[in-house]
């Protein structure tokens, strides 16, 4: 067999996600009228801002959801949402590691630099929450999918991803746990330019915070079950996501 | 070939004019979009990233400070910024201590994910990215070694190099599946 053709063969399969294109024609166009219309809308701003008093806030934000000792924060234009206090979450680090074996992260240079950062997959909700004591928020009612448990042992910290998928609808999510021993000034999420959409209370007084990124995506950062999220749903409508934060809230 | 720079930071200044045309980008898109799409699907081994760098090097084009003359000169600028925002992914810090890594997400689709790409692409995806960079430009999109070096800004006995060991690797993999390509 040829690989050259072979390999050829299958390339000429791969096209690129429908839609894709508009996408980004889009997203270029909202990025060449925000920099055609800056100056006009520094101005503008000024006035609206000045006439309202300050009645709706829009920040244009860094925003840093973080864990820093103790307790969850997003900063967001100089001032933070608090996602409450952080409790270690009760995972056998060592046998993690034992079982992750070689899966090490590496980068372009298939060199993986320390902190050393191991990490498992799992099929299934219920293999993930055996071998790493993790919890998500109500596995019995939603759907966990494509489940990737990462840790940083020297860190006591690490990452939860997945894929929701609830009410006809699919998310992605990020969440940051830690584990016993964690003292790290500062560990989180970034976001760029990004932009604060609503800040959303549900269940019983609890923070979420709606976030339009620099590339217009949509997240949500929320905290359930001493895991720090951050949400992607650019496939789902903020109205579908407040009613999966009200099932969460619901569950406590 | 001469590969045109583009602007690293990408600020954008109230009044800039961008040297595309919408028709042009659109035009430029629809013709290479999947070349850049395929070259960001190697390295980075998901659907999602590779939509992420996509919309990178739509920016990196908008944002050219004169237009690319040639089509072969704009395919390979093309190639070029779809790499380097790949390399900027790995690098960034939002890889290294949040975001799934490329590993976790190749586990998963091999462990029955979504997956669409075909048996070769998923061994190409094992390798490094500075050796499947290099395969892909030679073995699809087939480049010279010199002009390789010429989109990658490196020397060709760089590339060279990463081309030689690049296919003892991938013939590795390959040979554990059972499988014994010529190269």
């Amino acid at each position: 067999m040829n690989f050259k053709e072979s390999y050829k063969q299958e390339m000429d399969l791969l096209k690129k996600t429908p839609g894709l294109t508009s996408k980004a024609i889009t997203s270029i166009q909202e990025k060449k009228y925000r920099s055609y219309s800056a100056w006009k809308m520094v101005f503008a701003a000024a006035a609206f801002i000045c006439i309202i008093g300050g009645a709706v806030q829009h920040e244009k934000i860094i925003s840093f959801a973080e864990a820093i000792i103790g307790r969850f924060t997003l900063s967001a234009g100089g001032g933070k949402m608090e996602f409450g206090e952080i409790k270690a979450v009760p995972m056998d680090v060592e046998g993690f590691i034992k079982d992750a074996g070689t899966k090490i992260v590496t980068g372009w240079d298939d060199k993986a630099e320390p902190p050393y950062s191991y990490y498992q997959n799992f099929n299934s909700y219920e293999d993930m929450n055996r071998v790493t004591n993790i919890v998500l928020p109500c596995a019995d009612k939603v759907l966990y999918k494509e489940i990737s448990v990462q840790i940083v042992p020297e860190n006591n910290c690490g990452h939860i991803n997945a894929q929701i998928i609830y009410d006809g609808a699919s998310y992605n999510v990020n969440g940051m746990y830690t584990t016993k021993g964690f003292n790290q000034d500062s560990w989180g999420f970034g976001e760029n330019n990004a932009e604060t959409v609503e800040k959303y209370k549900y269940g019983n007084d609890r923070n979420a915070s709606f976030v339009k990124d620099a590339d217009g995506h949509d997240v949500v950062y929320f905290s359930e079950e001493n895991i720090l999220f951050k949400m992607s749903f650019n496939n789902g409508t903020r109205k579908q996501v407040k009613k999966l934060l009200g099932l969460f809230g619901d569950n406590k | 070939m001469y590969i045109y720079n583009y602007a690293e930071d990408g600020t954008e200044e109230g009044g800039e004019t961008y040297i595309y045309s919408h028709a042009e980008i659109e035009n430029i898109l629809e013709k290479y979009g999947d070349t850049i799409y395929r070259a960001a699907y190697i390295q980075l081994k998901s659907r999602d990233k590779a939509d992420d760098i996509y919309q990178e090097v739509c920016i990196k084009l908008l944002r050219l400070k004169q237009k690319i003359e040639g089509e072969e000169h704009l395919k390979a600028w093309l190639l070029r910024a779809t790499i380097d925002c790949c390399k900027d992914y790995w690098k960034s810090v939002w890889y290294r201590k949040v975001t799934v890594d490329n590993q976790m997400v190749t586990e998963q689709i091999e462990e029955g994910g979504e997956q669409e790409a075909g048996y070769l692409t998923e061994c190409m995806q094992q390798l490094p990215g500075k050796y499947s960079a290099v395969l892909h430009l030679f073995y699809y999109e087939e480049y010279s070694i010199k002009e390789i070096a010429e989109i990658l800004n490196t020397k060709e006995n760089t590339v060279a190099s990463r081309l030689s060991r690049g296919r003892d690797k991938l013939k590795k993999i390959l040979g554990k599946g059972g499988n014994n390509y010529e190269f």
